[in-house]
């Protein structure tokens, strides 16, 4: 996380400070389910810069990583498999 | 996963236009904006994506629509035109219309569930990687932190 902590470093640090008990399992779940929304909203950018004449070059950059964004999405839903 | 050339420079035009120039104080610095924008005025007609990489994906495309209509036991398909005897704008073309089977082929691969199937999937999966994972090698680290907020990221050297 943040170069800060290895991730289960982190989770067990988290689950000791509040007292919950949480899944590695369900925090793959949902970093594999946000990085799918993520992607979604790259190709939601790009729609908008491409074909509905939005001028944002931030929208542009973000049409352009889609490849990048591919492949996390491709790792996160493997992690979580 | 290339933008249509047409529309990107219409765009970085309209947006150094509307956004960027009228906010710029530096007579010079706007000087600068402005010859950004003749300069691409004059390259944008001349300009196309390079053919030897769509040539590749549309071949590659090909190679696995007809592998995996085998392995569903599908008529092969049929493709028209050879690929090389096409330009820039033809395999843009081509390249969507593939993806469009590729689209369909999945469907129809995912609605079975045979072994014949999952490895017709299998195939598309790591085609989908590997398309991904060849388009890296052109792409640069994003800067959105810097599109963002407007503050630089980093110290980049000056330009004048």
């Amino acid at each position: 996380m943040c170069h800060l902590y290895e991730r289960d470093e982190l989770l067990d640090r988290y689950n000791a400070l509040t007292g919950l008990d949480i899944m590695a399992r369900a925090v793959r779940y949902w970093e594999a389910f946000g990085t799918r929304k993520l992607a979604v909203m790259h190709y939601g950018a790009r729609h908008c810069f491409e074909r509905r004449g939005y001028n944002d070059m931030r929208m542009a950059g973000m049409g352009a990583q889609i490849p990048r964004m591919l492949l996390q999405v491709e790792t996160a839903i493997e992690r979580a498999a | 996963m290339s933008f249509s050339l047409t529309r990107l420079f219409e765009g970085v035009i309209a947006t150094l236009r509307i956004d960027v120039i009228p906010h710029i104080g530096d007579a010079f610095a706007r000087g600068q904006a402005v010859g950004v924008i003749d300069l691409i005025g004059n390259i944008a007609g001349r300009v196309e994506w390079a053919r030897d990489p769509l040539l590749q994906v549309v071949q590659e495309r090909r190679r696995l629509l007809t592998r995996v209509a085998a392995d569903l036991c599908e008529r092969a398909p049929e493709f028209g035109q050879a690929p090389e005897t096409l330009g820039s704008t033809e395999l843009i073309a081509e390249r969507a219309r593939l993806d469009a089977n590729i689209c369909d082929a999945m469907a129809r691969a995912h609605a079975r569930d045979d072994a014949a199937a999952r490895g017709a999937l299998t195939l598309l999966i790591r085609h989908a990687h590997d398309e991904a994972a060849a388009a890296m090698k052109w792409m640069r680290k994003p800067q959105f932190g810097e599109m963002a907020g407007g503050k630089r990221e980093q110290a980049t050297p000056p330009t004048r």
